[in-house]
């Protein structure tokens, strides 16, 4: 350490709040420099001589006994409830409470975007030109179709019946008027 | 609050003293001081220590003061001392009325200057505590202090010998 940085931590070092490897290096500057040697000498007798004369300026003056009892009284005529117990209650369940709430409410947000946004995606589309927004209902239907087939046995024709089952799935807009078209 | 105002409540005016040059307003300021913290004790977290607390309420109604009144007089009737001017019985200053003058400097002091000086000097503030309690760096409490000693020392009768023997010019260097 060098003179430069031992006077950037000179007052640290003189109120002995430096971390110990800065302290030793403070120790081992000042054992070998004389003029930071000195400087630290001063200033401990510096803070010793304004600590003191402060202390010996200020050492008589004390709070009027007719002060101290209108600070009393003026604190007894704040009603209790609107300070001890107010702030007794408080501090015990502000942070439990407030926890609590936070959690409630960032569920009930979660629950309540969740389903929200899952109907938007199904009933919600913008179209294309995006000047219309219109509902929109997925549909399924399935019928069944008769398949007549013919053939020829010999002399005889002869026919079968079989059903089909056809599965048809579209989605349904509903207009401006509220009618139903089919895409 | 009984127990409060015994414990802290001399401490508290002896550092509002101080710091306001008049012990008139001091008091008014100690007993609106356990009136503000009465009624904030809810905000008291613990993270520092009462009087701590209780001192920032304090700084903060001294600060709303010098606004209010700008320049500071020292009423010597209300402090019932005799102040020693500079540049009279210099030589017959005993440490009673070097007190009176120190007291009288400080408060030619900016308030900002004023401040690090009550709470390094008088309270024995730590520079980080300092920093802490004022809510400025670290580095800008050691260049208020520096600077605070420096224009003490120049406001202050050599008679008085208050910084050994060093000089302005040594301080400033510093």
């Amino acid at each position: 350490m060098n003179c430069r940085r031992f006077q950037n931590r000179f007052p640290e070092y003189v109120e002995g709040s430096l971390s110990a490897g800065t302290q030793a290096a403070a120790d081992r500057h000042l054992a070998r420099c004389t003029s930071c040697r000195e400087a630290v000498g001063q200033e401990q007798r510096l803070t010793q001589i304004l600590s003191e004369r402060l202390r010996q300026g200020t050492e008589t003056v004390t709070l009027h006994p007719a002060n101290r009892q209108r600070i009393l009284t003026a604190c007894a005529s704040i009603p209790a409830a609107d300070v001890d117990s107010v702030a007794r209650l408080w501090n015990r369940f502000a942070r439990p409470v407030g926890i609590a709430v936070s959690l409630l409410l960032i569920a009930a947000f979660l629950v309540i975007s969740f389903f929200s946004s899952a109907r938007v995606n199904e009933t919600k589309e913008v179209r294309s030109d995006r000047r219309d927004i219109h509902s929109a209902a997925s549909i399924e239907v399935s019928y069944r179709v008769p398949i007549y087939k013919f053939r020829k046995e010999g002399n005889l024709v002869v026919d079968t019946l079989s059903y089909e089952t056809i599965v048809a799935s579209g989605t349904l807009w509903t207009g401006n008027q509220g009618r139903v078209q089919e895409e | 609050m009984q127990e409060l105002v015994n414990t802290y409540g001399d401490r508290l005016l002896r550092s509002a003293f101080a710091l306001c040059g008049n012990e008139a307003d001091a008091q008014d300021m100690v007993q609106d001081t356990f009136l503000h913290a009465i009624r904030s004790v809810h905000r008291f977290q613990g993270r520092s220590t009462v009087y701590t607390w209780l001192h920032a309420i304090l700084l903060n109604l001294i600060r709303h003061y010098h606004r209010d009144r700008k320049r500071i007089i020292y009423d010597e009737e209300l402090t019932g001392r005799e102040v020693s001017h500079p540049d009279e019985n210099l030589s017959q200053l005993d440490a009673a009325a070097a007190s009176s003058a120190l007291l009288e400097a400080l408060q030619k002091l900016s308030r900002t200057h004023r401040e690090v000086i009550v709470l390094r000097y008088y309270e024995a503030m730590k520079i980080h505590e300092i920093a802490r309690h004022l809510r400025i760096s670290k580095g800008t409490v050691k260049s208020r202090l520096h600077y605070a000693i420096a224009e003490m020392q120049k406001l202050l009768p050599d008679e008085l010998n208050l910084f050994g023997t060093r000089g302005t010019e040594e301080i400033g260097q510093r």
